[in-house]
């Protein structure tokens, strides 16, 4: 398939245009939503239930991790505040205690109920234990 | 027309340029290779060896723009812009392979493919900015146009510390900076920054090659008087690897 794309200055402006309009939207909803990624669990539990879904981030509380076929639970925190979270589904193999994870979904209480789970990593990069 | 800066990397200088890009790239090749997997991250954690270098790079290229850009923001509309427009070009390339890579590490580490924490939302602004820029540059026809180009490639520049310190600045999904953080030692084992600083070399050095080449022989298109077929110029640039 050929689709007729403008030549020349046409293009230009084009592109020009084009990517004017993708900052401009970058932009927006970054004035909108801020650039903040997730909230800790202690600012999602001062700002109460919420009908839309929320970001939280914190660590992995360790010996907190459960999974059985129904799905999976865990406990993030900031250090301060815990939140358990719920997860109808099978946890990525790389959920570890003690690392940072950003779950989002809905808040209920003191429970959050996970849509997804996506972890973070730390700067710091070693090989493993006793490798040479 | 003025001298011609693409010509800075003459027949000789071009030759070694090309040999150690060659052979840093040979090292950094076999570095990747032999260096451990991470303990938390695995094999994943080795996308950082073209993830950053590409970042990097990028930063350079839009750095050199910075540069080029100036005299013809501040007084002198009519040097020539090539250089500009190479760097330019090769930054937006670099920013999409950083975004790529990303997005296949963010896969194997994170979980997600894409999200849009303030890190990657202010490298795809980073990436609009230049391509905006050479969108104008191509538009440029007159000294007035020739100036809010080159001034579109001064302030752009400003977009590079923004998405550096991104990740100090928001909370983001992407971790915080290993090696050019602020205030502290790098958290990463000795042999993993050597394999990192070599493929960064080498990187450094394959789009120094490739920026300077394409300056030189995009340089006869970029005057006020040669732009009126851009299409024309462009057929006779050699293609990007």
């Amino acid at each position: 398939m050929r689709v007729a794309l403008p030549r020349g200055r046409g293009r230009a402006w084009a592109v020009l245009v084009i990517a004017a309009l993708g900052l401009a939207g970058l932009l927006a909803s970054a004035a909108q939503d801020g650039l903040t990624y997730w909230g800790t669990p202690s600012e999602l539990l001062a700002q109460g239930a919420m009908d839309r879904d929320v970001r939280l981030g914190g660590l992995v509380v360790s010996g907190s991790v459960a999974q059985d076929a129904t799905g999976a639970s865990f406990v993030l925190t900031d250090g301060a505040t815990d939140v358990t979270v719920h997860y109808a589904g099978a946890l990525p193999a790389a959920v570890r205690e003690g690392e940072g994870a950003v779950v989002e979904g809905v808040l209920d209480g003191q429970v959050l109920h996970a849509r997804s789970v996506l972890l973070r990593h730390s700067n710091e990069y070693r090989p493993p234990e006793g490798a040479p | 027309m003025r001298d011609n800066r693409g010509h800075v990397a003459a027949p000789r200088g071009r030759r070694a340029l090309v040999l150690a890009a060659a052979l840093s790239t040979a090292l950094a090749l076999a570095l990747v290779l032999v260096a451990p997997p991470d303990a938390v991250q695995g094999d994943a954690q080795r996308w950082m060896y073209l993830h950053v270098p590409a970042a990097w790079s990028a930063y350079l290229c839009f750095a050199v723009v910075l540069v080029a850009c100036l005299p013809v923001a501040l007084h002198d509309a009519g040097r020539p812009l090539a250089v500009a427009r190479a760097a330019a070009e090769a930054g937006v390339v670099l920013t999409a392979v950083t975004l790529a890579t990303g997005s296949v590490w963010g896969a194997q580490t994170w979980g997600s493919w894409w999200v849009w924490d303030a890190r990657v939302t202010t490298t795809v602004a980073m990436g609009l900015v230049y391509v905006a820029f050479l969108a104008a540059l191509t538009l440029a026809t007159g000294p007035r146009g020739r100036r809010t180009a080159g001034t579109a490639g001064v302030l752009g520049f400003l977009m590079v510390p923004v998405v550096h310190l991104s990740v100090v600045w928001w909370r983001t999904l992407h971790q915080p900076p290993t090696v050019l953080a602020p205030g502290t030692d790098a958290p990463i084992a000795p042999v993993m920054a050597w394999t990192l600083a070599v493929s960064v070399l080498a990187c450094t050095l394959l789009t120094t090659v490739v920026v300077l080449d394409r300056a030189r022989h995009g340089a006869g298109h970029d005057s006020p008087l040669a732009v009126a077929d851009p299409d024309e110029a462009r057929q006779r640039l050699p293609v990007a690897p």
